[in-house]
């Protein structure tokens, strides 16, 4: 586990770029933290690294966003759903064991029975000390994720 | 009889043409999960390859699932659409039936299964006697370990078959000495089997209404409900 501090916009997409330059196919990123904290200006900048071309936004309406970068990118937003068997509905199982592509689920901490066994949670929290501070914290659920968090965090610290 | 057959039921799209006694074109292959951009290229290429024009063709074969809930909904909303535009008979085949297809053998214990994901697969086991497929249990929503123990009750050989081999059993799994895995090549659904079981139920009458007609989809947390029923706790 490791925390970085951002202290504006900017700095939170320098992260999500070092982030979508190491991240592996997968992957399964999960998103948790308040409206106006990152989260989609993070997937839009990951997105962006990873040589997605077109718009990018947080699919609330429509659930889930498949973006074609260098790998297929499975963009998900649980902020408007209730209950488990939506998430069935909509197929998210599936893409959860999908071992191709990278998958970034926004508002996962909503439904914590239904996640991976594996993944990546990316917590964004607010901080008092400037407007725009943001801790970030990457953390590994389950096996297999210690040598990635390792990686990336020395990646993020010391640019290699 | 010319029929068109589909089977998006997992990551395998396949698309296959019957015609006239004849398996006269098939097109199978693992594809990422991006049927909707591949289904009608295949259909347009495999109905090319068999010189069979749609207009002409006389029913559609689709399989109905369990499987996969979006790759269900693009072969079955595939087929609906093609089957009212050119006014044909539609039939849905079971996405397990048409796998135990693989083995038109008497005397195996035949488990087709297909990913339930966290664990579980959708699972029916079937008998082939005379000439025809039985169905012997209904479909169960169950953990592999457990499809597994169960087999150790079955007499005579068992074979396994369906995604789930190569995702979760093959050297994961500890099998009994009577059970074998289905080779590569008879593991995932394919659309000939789709075809040759639609035409059975094409030829009994039993065609689909492409109004009403809808996938198997079982999900699991109603199938953990009922289990949780029966036994009195969860999986």
């Amino acid at each position: 586990m490791f925390s970085e501090i951002t202290q504006s916009p900017y700095e939170t997409v320098q992260l999500a770029e070092k982030v979508g330059k190491r991240v592996r196919e997968g992957t399964v990123l999960c998103l948790e933290g308040e409206l106006g904290t990152g989260k989609t200006l993070f997937v839009q900048s990951l997105a962006r690294t990873l040589g997605v071309e077109g718009e990018v936004t947080s699919p609330t309406f429509n659930l889930m966003n498949i973006y074609e970068g260098f790998c297929p990118i499975y963009h998900f937003d649980l902020y408007r759903l209730t209950t488990e068997e939506e998430l069935e509905d909509i197929g998210f199982y599936e893409y959860m064991e999908a071992m191709e592509g990278i998958v970034v689920v926004e508002w996962s901490d909503k439904f914590p029975d239904s996640l991976p066994e594996s993944y990546v949670r990316v917590q964004f929290e607010r901080l008092q000390a400037g407007k725009e501070f943001r801790r970030i914290t990457f953390s590994g659920v389950g096996e297999e994720q210690e040598e990635f968090l390792k990686e990336l965090e020395d990646f993020v610290h010391t640019g290699n | 009889m010319s029929i068109l057959a589909i089977d998006t039921s997992t990551q395998v799209s396949s698309v296959a043409v019957v015609s006239d006694g004849k398996l006269a074109a098939e097109l199978t292959m693992q594809a990422k999960l991006t049927h909707s951009e591949t289904l009608l290229p295949h259909i347009e290429e495999v109905l090319g390859m068999a010189n069979q024009k749609k207009e002409e063709l006389e029913g559609i074969a689709v399989s109905l699932g369990p499987g996969s809930f979006t790759g269900l909904r693009i072969g079955l909303a595939t087929a609906k659409a093609m089957a009212y535009a050119l006014q044909l008979p539609i039939v849905g085949v079971p996405t397990l039936r048409a796998l135990a297809w693989h083995f038109p053998v008497e005397g195996f214990q035949l488990l087709p299964m297909i990913d339930a994901q966290k664990g579980n697969v959708y699972v029916e086991r079937y008998m082939w006697e005379h000439g025809k497929l039985l169905k012997k249990t209904e479909v169960q929503v169950l953990p592999v370990e457990e499809v597994i123990r169960r087999t150790e009750e079955l007499p005579g050989t068992v074979v396994l078959m369906g995604d789930v081999i190569s995702k979760r059993i093959e050297g994961k799994q500890t099998l009994p000495m009577h059970v074998m895995l289905a080779p590569l090549h008879l593991r995932m659904p394919r659309a000939a089997n789709v075809a040759l079981c639609g035409l059975e139920l094409l030829k009994e009458g039993k065609t689909g209404n492409v109004m009403d007609m809808e996938p198997v989809y079982i999900r699991r947390s109603e199938a953990e409900v009922l289990w949780e029923k029966r036994h009195g706790k969860a999986i």
